[in-house]
């Protein structure tokens, strides 16, 4: 799997295994449960002893978050639904213009997935290969990968 | 006179909490990647990249970091901005 440019602003993510496209493609899914992690993904700005910005907050800002959150998703899922997927391998364009989208989606299926598990710091850092006949295996290793996709366009982005 | 000096001290009081300023804390997250949270500081506060990765260090060992103080409006500006990118910020008034 490698990063190269298709063209000056379209970043291309070529010789994906299969495997990995597949997770790939559940990004969207994921990323769509963020109900599951309403918690964390919109916390509240303030100690509970705050004031009045609380309910402000919730009622303004938190909306304007959803929607940020959302089109994110949306504009990743665009991405992944026009993905070259064939029987060896699968290759995806990513435009530059939607880096800062997918780093949002990643982030946020990252944060459901460690919340639905409730990953601790060890288990992230652990070195065991993760058990893929379990559900919870399955979820530390799509947050890794998801992790390593992060890392590389934040490499491009920042 | 006496009138006076209480309107006055009042006055200063109400003054003195409007004057505290408010700090923007950013909190450890296990999942957010360091590189993430170093390149989110750079565009957010437009740190250099040093003091960026100096305030992401502190919130990975010590599990917070004030990264910005100063008045209300924009210190809430600062935390609405992180959250939009997912990291745990908090505002806190800062002690005098």
């Amino acid at each position: 799997m490698r990063l190269t440019r298709q063209s000056p602003d379209v970043l291309q993510l070529q010789d994906v295994p299969p495997f990995f496209a597949v997770l790939l493609a559940d990004l969207p899914r994921i990323a769509a449960l963020h109900e599951e992690a309403r918690e964390r993904l919109y916390p509240d700005p303030l100690s509970p002893d705050g004031d009045d910005l609380l309910s402000d907050w919730r009622e303004h800002v938190v909306p304007e978050l959803e929607r940020l959150f959302a089109s994110s998703r949306e504009i990743a899922a665009r991405d992944i639904a026009a993905m070259d997927v064939g029987a060896e391998s699968a290759s995806l364009s990513i435009p530059d213009k939607n880096i800062d989208a997918w780093l949002n989606a990643l982030n946020q299926a990252r944060l459901i997935i460690a919340g639905r598990n409730s990953f601790r710091e060890e288990d992230l850092d652990a070195r065991e290969e993760p058990d893929l006949s379990t559900a919870r295996g399955l979820d530390l290793l799509r947050l890794h990968f998801y992790a390593h996709l992060q890392e590389v366009l934040v490499g491009v982005a920042g | 006179m006496s009138g006076t000096a209480v309107i006055t001290r009042e006055e200063t009081r109400e003054k003195r909490v409007l004057d505290v300023p408010w700090n923007v804390v950013v909190h450890n997250d296990p999942v957010n990647l360091m590189s993430y949270v170093t390149m989110v500081f750079q565009r957010v506060f437009g740190f250099h990249r040093d003091k960026a990765v100096r305030h992401m260090l502190e919130v990975h060992h010590k599990g917070r970091s004030l990264v910005w103080s100063g008045e209300r409006e924009r210190a809430e500006a600062y935390v609405e901005q992180l959250h939009g990118y997912l990291l745990l910020a908090t505002l806190e008034q800062a002690e005098l």
